[in-house]
């Protein structure tokens, strides 16, 4: 048995030559988009929730455009039409049937993509930056004020979410923005403990105390030097946060708790379908339901894809993709 | 370590006792059997005190009340038919503002208290005191609708109801029969909390068990005489959701559910466990103008030009030529329904010659444009809202919508706003709700001017009386009923002032004339029981089929 082995050298050739293009890869410098990309590329999944949520958004946008008919438009002649319909003409009237006032199926799955989107986006956008800044405040500035929010927060998480939310909407009223407003509002806690403990460590660090020791006021340390710091994981929650806004939103449309009549969302086609399973009328729930699905599952993937591909300690090891 | 885990377990342990009741309370839903019918209802009473019936605390307690309480005379099965009672009859003096009612011998309370004349005239009285506070259908429509004054006892079966005016018999006997007799001594001890939450009756079931949010169970009350009692127990199950109520039917769980959504028939006949039942109603459904100058939306916003465009006559003709009622009743009740030419139920004794307002969209733009009110640029020629409630059956939201939609489709441009129900009735009776509002309000087969009477004349306060619910302000109207009463002995021109009085209504019209019910009810394959076309399920009267 000796100790070394003869080189092949045909396959000496082109295992050189592939290690030289990883080699190559791994120090060629990438940006962050094109890591991103390549990154997302692998795991094959995103890019398929990427797409996806690209047509919702697509969706959303162009629902004047898209939608066949006015998604408020009743047709008391063409109540709980099943999918693919034709009308007397024999055309294809109604590619996902109609409700129970003869409301197109389709238009207003493709206008509640507007809804869903926007009150996702908006409540997070609302919750993440309340919490982030008020995270951050506590976490940095310490003491009394530390105390005050996170009791806040405990207190909060105390009271069920849907408990809240009923009464502030029972109170406000029906409306896109109260929706927002109230889903906004549950959401903060999250981000705020989680900048929070960031800040904590952060505010250790020695590039901290050398912008400290250059006269920096506190306002730029914690909003200039500490906040791009702590966004990465605010950022992967925020991804998911999106997902169980949309639900939530769908909960309350479905409690008749949601945005008027008049605006058509997912949750409300939902609550609205109730009263005609029995009358075997499947479609009602079935589309609404999909698309609801359908987009938690994407963002969920997204964020998953995120929080490996932002982690660092994940980077490299193949499992930060 | 040991104490700790002993603590934890003994923790474990209260937690699970504590628990258990909560849990087989929530298994022992009565079911249909031999002994017991289950009735469905959507909504829980807020209140089971027999002066409160309907109003604030919602209208489901007086289909349960009829049972827990007895009346003097009872609206009878029978369509049109008032049967004597707790009193075998009465009589009228002489210038019919007096009304004596004999009452049978032998009665009591649940609690054992005798019932006699005394109970009668407290019951009237306490319902009618405005310092009790008390709302709804007889503190409130039947005081008004009355002209009561005062109840008494003439001896100890007697008991006399004064009112200001004669009026119609029919009218007054049946508004008399939504009264229920309660016992003194027992509702005198008792506080108003306690009243509602607390039942003494008078009728033939008793209060056994009510578990809130669950079901109100009623045992038959032994030795009552006055009435059948099919079943040995009563259950009234409150099951919100009209689907849950069906799937509940459906399999066998309950036994009677009034008013389910017309498109689920085929699957409650398909179970074998139910019959579908389609029947006119006697319910008036409408959508009412808001007429109030003082409401707050024409007051916080004057230039609202629908607010305003509705207070003229010619506008509220042309729109009711915007509805098609019967496609609404073939394509969304299922079923065909005659349209209504005023107040006053097709079935019961309406207008001789009107002939209801046709579906005609050009007619109603032509009036509209004449109105003074064109189309914009946007195709719209004025906005209004119309707040209504989430109910079922004729009141469905489908129905609302549509509606909606057919206003709109002629330039009206009309929001359909679903408003929680309580919020919807206190705006109601304060006449703030509209400019729109989609409406019912209940109605008879036994006298037209019971139908008539939500708008009483001047003596009532005629535009602002809390039933006339439109603050419609017409002089004919309201001066034609003030006279009624002095016409009861020349029914001939009782009836002639009736007639012209429906031609006002027609002609300057507060509502949007839509239809009477129709109504649904799904009715147990186990049980023989008749279907009301009014708004009660009589419970009492049902019986098991003898092949079961």
């Amino acid at each position: 048995m000796s100790a070394t082995q003869e080189p092949n050298p045909a396959m000496s050739e082109s295992r050189i030559s592939a290690i030289d293009r990883q080699i190559d890869e791994m120090y060629t410098p990438q940006t962050f988009w094109q890591r991103a990309t390549s990154s997302m590329v692998r795991a094959r999944y995103p890019v398929v929730a990427i797409i996806f949520l690209t047509l919702i958004a697509l969706c959303a946008i162009l629902a004047p455009q898209l939608a066949p008919k006015d998604p408020n438009r009743i047709e008391i002649f063409d109540t709980l039409k099943a999918p693919f319909s034709y009308d007397r003409d024999g055309e294809l009237e109604y590619i996902l049937g109609t409700d129970s006032t003869g409301r197109d199926v389709l238009s207003r799955v493709i206008y509640g993509a507007r809804i869903s989107f926007f009150v996702g986006l908006a409540a997070v956008g609302l919750g993440g930056g309340a919490g982030t800044i008020l995270g951050l405040t506590a976490g940095y500035l310490g003491g009394r004020v530390d105390d005050l929010i996170m009791r806040l927060a405990d207190i909060q998480l105390a009271y069920p979410f849907i408990l809240f939310a009923i009464m502030i909407l029972t109170i406000l009223g029906e409306g896109v923005l109260n929706l927002v407003l109230v889903l906004g509002v549950g959401q903060w806690v999250t981000y705020a403990r989680i900048a929070r403990a960031e800040t904590l460590v952060q505010r250790e660090r020695e590039y901290v105390e050398a912008v400290r020791a250059l006269g920096a006021t506190e306002w730029r340390i914690m909003f200039r030097t500490i906040m791009p710091n702590i966004l990465t994981p605010l950022i992967v929650i925020a991804s998911f946060n999106v997902a169980g806004v949309i639900l939530s939103e769908a909960s309350l449309s479905f409690l008749g708790l949601g945005v008027p009549e008049s605006v058509p969302t997912w949750g409300a086609m939902l609550a609205n379908s109730r009263n005609q399973l029995l009358s075997g009328s499947w479609w009602l729930a079935v589309f609404p339901g999909l698309a609801i699905m359908f987009t938690v599952v994407s963002l969920n993937i997204l964020g998953d894809w995120l929080r490996d591909f932002l982690d660092p300690r994940l980077r490299g090891s193949g499992q930060g993709l | 370590m040991k104490l700790k885990l002993t603590l934890a377990l003994s923790l474990m342990l209260i937690l699970m006792l504590g628990l258990a009741p909560m849990m087989s309370s929530a298994q022992t839903v009565p079911v249909p059997d031999d002994d017991t019918l289950v009735i469905a209802i959507n909504g829980e009473p807020g209140s089971m005190d027999p002066a409160q019936v309907g109003g604030s605390t919602g209208g489901s307690n007086f289909r349960i009340m009829m049972h827990t309480f007895a009346t003097l005379y009872e609206l009878g099965q029978a369509s049109g038919a008032i049967d004597p009672y707790l009193a075998h009859s009465f009589t009228v003096s002489e210038d019919g503002t007096e009304w004596t009612f004999h009452m049978h011998e032998g009665l009591t309370c649940d609690d054992g208290e005798p019932l006699t004349a005394e109970d009668a005239a407290y019951s009237f009285n306490r319902m009618a005191d405005p310092a009790n506070g008390f709302t709804g259908n007889s503190a409130g429509f039947v005081v008004a609708s009355t002209g009561f004054v005062e109840a008494r006892a003439d001896s100890e079966l007697d008991v006399t109801i004064v009112a200001r005016k004669p009026q119609n018999r029919a009218m007054r006997l049946g508004l008399y029969s939504e009264v229920l007799v309660h016992c003194k001594d027992s509702y005198e001890a008792m506080s108003f909390e306690e009243a509602a939450r607390n039942v003494v009756g008078s009728g033939p079931y008793s209060l056994a068990e009510w578990v809130p949010g669950e079901y109100m169970s009623l045992k038959a009350v032994e030795g009552f005489g006055l009435r059948p009692q099919g079943f040995e127990n009563l259950v009234w199950r409150f099951i919100p959701e009209p689907s849950t109520a069906v799937a509940e039917v459906i399999t066998g769980n309950v036994d009677i559910y009034k008013e389910f959504p017309a498109n689920q028939a085929e699957a409650i006949t398909n179970s074998g466990m139910a019959e579908a039942r389609f029947f006119p109603g006697t319910t008036r459904t409408y959508i009412g103008f808001n007429l109030n100058p003082d409401a707050p939306f024409r007051v916080e916003n004057p230039d609202d030009v629908g607010a305003q465009a509705i207070m003229r006559t010619d506008v509220r003709v042309a729109l009711q030529y915007a509805i098609d009622t019967d496609a609404i009743c073939e394509n969304l009740l299922l079923t065909t329904c005659e349209r209504a030419t005023s107040l006053v139920n097709p079935s019961n004794a309406d207008h001789p010659t009107l002939e209801p307002y046709p579906y005609d969209p050009a007619k109603a733009e032509e009036l509209l444009d004449a109105a003074g009110y064109p189309r914009g640029e946007d195709g719209v020629r004025f906005s209004l809202e119309m707040p209504a409630r989430r109910l079922t059956g004729a009141m469905a939201p489908e129905v609302v919508l549509a509606t909606a939609q057919m206003l709109t489709d002629v330039g009206v441009q009309t929001e359909a706003i679903f408003q929680e129900s309580g919020d919807w009735v206190a705006a109601l009776i304060t006449h703030d709700l509209g400019p729109l509002y989609f409406g019912r309000t209940g109605g008879s087969e036994w006298s037209a001017q019971y139908d008539m009477a939500d708008i009483p004349g001047h003596e009532a306060g005629c535009g602002e009386a809390e039933t006339n619910y439109t603050n419609w302000n017409n002089d004919f109207w309201c001066t034609g009923w003030d006279t009624l009463p002095s016409l009861t002995g020349d029914p001939e021109a009782e009836r002639e002032l009736e007639i012209a009085m429906l031609e006002e209504f027609y002609n300057d019209p507060p509502w949007i004339m839509l239809f009477a019910g129709p109504r649904t009810e799904a009715v147990s394959n186990r049980i023989n029981y008749q279907s009301r076309a009014d708004y009660f399920i009589t419970g009492y009267s049902a019986t098991l089929k003898d092949d079961m």
